[in-house]
């Protein structure tokens, strides 16, 4: 044997996986090479000192994880692990995310009432726009567009300041006559003949000029119609009668829809009439005692129908707006002929009147609105 | 470890009947031996870990698979093993196998990946000495040496032949002895 093929038996001899006979020549070798002995001594060390090395120690917390791992997940999890992998990066996120999103599901929830508001309040934002015309003359012309944003923005401002103290709106109505004005000029502007005389006698506070009735007409209409056309044409109508409104849903803020709309107006005027408010502020306004729609399959048959029928009562037709949505007609009618013009109108279609105040005016406005 | 057959035996018992607490025995029993071999192969603590855990995870979904002709230790060592050198031979490492450079830098930071292991001078060579064999000698040399299987149970895990277990040990601990010649007495 030589001393290379001693040393190839070393690593074999030290873990006692020699076969006998090899066992037995390599002993017989060594006892006669030192320089195998001692390599072989070296050899032994080596394989001793690796043999203490200290020992390695799996990390804290390894079988936690490891069982973690293992444990059966329920489907609904492994469903969201699916769809959020990995875990620790995007969870976080979604579940930012679904927090974002109810904080935000709950600020518009909580302002829906709000927005329901200042949505009825939006045909306010016409007769805005056509306050040049309506306005007194001596108004300046600067001061007047800065009045619009005022104007919208005091709508909602006010609106808080009545649920919170009522009286100061009556106050304030007074404090901003300029904006009472191009009411006013609205809601008389269509008022013709006795009507009219009769109406101021309502109204004996108004001061403003009426400019022709026509002109102002054909810039409602056009504001009317550069307004959200999907909104309803009533509303549209009610617009002077948005302070009142506002003062309705000061008492009641929870009442929603434009179906009830009408029957607000309705109870707006009874608010008005006896309002706190000083005249010259609230009552030179009156918007129409009734309003409705009138659901026809021909509007033009309906519009001859319904002349003749107002012509019939000894009612008149104050105003009208032809709009996209179709025609919107002002009757002024005697309170003995209301009842037939009720009746007569619900021949010509499907008639919804709005609630009727509980007092009817002797004579009673009430808006027609076309549709089919 | 020899003395743990029975226990093993019992283990795996308890495991192929779905004995909730068997599995987290037998983590536990077997956590360091596992990192252990993890982290001499891979050299790297958190590769390691991830490889141990997927070692247990693999016992835990194929233990109905396991006949029980060799030890429960042997099993988990064969799969370790096999799981290492699959890594080491893909690509898919994340980190790269440690050339003398990543060793040096390693061997001279304050606080290494391997910390534990080279805790001294003679702890960082021999870390070094072994994590530069070759992966087939060192896979031998972890199991004889640092883990105390047989020749017979290497033979098994590794499924190779009991002279090719001898041989790449005998091999190893000739490239260590040439290696650590400084810290020989």
């Amino acid at each position: 044997m030589t001393c290379h093929d001693a040393r190839e038996q070393f690593s074999a001899l030290i873990d006692d996986a020699l076969a006998a006979a090899e066992r037995a020549e390599l002993d017989a070798h060594l006892a006669t090479c030192g320089d195998c002995r001692r390599e072989l001594q070296r050899f032994r060390d080596t394989v001793a000192l690796v043999r203490a090395a200290a020992p390695v120690r799996a990390p804290a917390g390894f079988v936690d994880r490891v069982l973690e791992a293992a444990r059966p997940v329920p489907w609904p999890q492994r469903l969201l692990r699916g769809l959020f992998v990995p875990w620790p990066v995007k969870l976080p996120m979604e579940a930012a995310a679904v927090v974002l999103v109810a904080v935000g599901v709950a600020l518009v929830y909580r302002g829906s009432p709000e927005l329901q508001q200042s949505a009825r309040q939006e045909p306010a934002a016409p007769v805005v726009t056509q306050a040049p015309s309506v306005a007194p003359p001596e108004a300046p012309a600067p001061a007047r567009e800065n009045d619009a944003p005022r104007i919208l923005y005091g709508a909602r401002g006010d609106e808080k300041a009545r649920e919170q103290d009522p009286p100061r709106e009556a106050e304030k109505a007074k404090a901003a006559p300029r904006a009472q004005e191009r009411v006013e000029g609205f809601a008389k502007a269509p008022e013709p003949g006795a009507l009219a005389d009769k109406k101021r006698a309502e109204a004996p506070a108004r001061s403003a000029p009426e400019p022709a009735p026509t002109a102002r007409d054909a810039e409602l209409q056009k504001a009317t119609e550069s307004q959200d056309r999907q909104a309803p044409v009533v509303g549209k109508l009610e617009a002077p009668a948005s302070r009142a409104e506002r003062q309705r849903a000061a008492k009641d803020d929870v009442r929603p829809g434009t179906t009830q709309q009408t029957e607000l107006r309705a109870d707006s005027l009874k608010a008005q009439r006896p309002a706190s408010a000083p005249p010259s502020a609230t009552s030179a306004f009156v918007p129409p005692d009734v309003s409705g729609q009138l659901a026809v399959s021909d509007r033009e048959l309906a519009l001859r129908s319904l002349a003749e029928l107002v012509s019939r009562l000894g009612a008149a037709q104050t105003r009208r707006f032809d709009t996209s949505d179709g025609p919107i007609i002002e009757i002024a009618v005697p309170r003995q002929a209301y009842a037939e013009l009720n009746r007569g109108l619900a021949q010509l279609g499907r008639w919804q009147p709005s609630k009727e105040p509980s007092t009817l005016p002797a004579t009673i406005r009430v808006v027609v609105r076309i549709t089919s | 470890m020899e003395g743990r057959t029975g226990d093993d035996a019992s283990l795996v018992d308890r495991l192929r009947r779905g004995d909730p607490r068997a599995f987290e025995d037998l983590v536990i029993a077997y956590q360091h031996r596992v990192f252990g071999v993890a982290l001499r192969m891979l050299g790297n603590r958190a590769e390691a870990e991830e490889l141990a855990q997927e070692v247990f995870l693999r016992v835990h979904r194929a233990i109905g698979e396991f006949r029980g002709e060799a030890k429960l230790s042997t099993w988990l060592y064969a799969i370790a093993s096999r799981l290492c050198l699959n890594r080491l031979a893909s690509g898919e490492r994340r980190m790269a196998r440690y050339g003398e450079e990543t060793l040096t830098r390693l061997a001279s930071r304050e606080i290494s990946p391997a910390e534990e292991v080279e805790r001294s001078e003679l702890e960082t060579a021999l870390h070094r000495a072994i994590t530069e064999l070759s992966d087939e000698r060192r896979i031998v040399v972890v199991l004889r040496d640092l883990e105390g299987l047989s020749y017979e149970e290497i033979a098994a895990a590794l499924e190779l032949e009991l002279g090719t277990v001898r041989s790449r040990l005998h091999r190893a601990r000739v490239d260590l002895r040439e290696k650590l010649e400084r810290f020989l007495p």
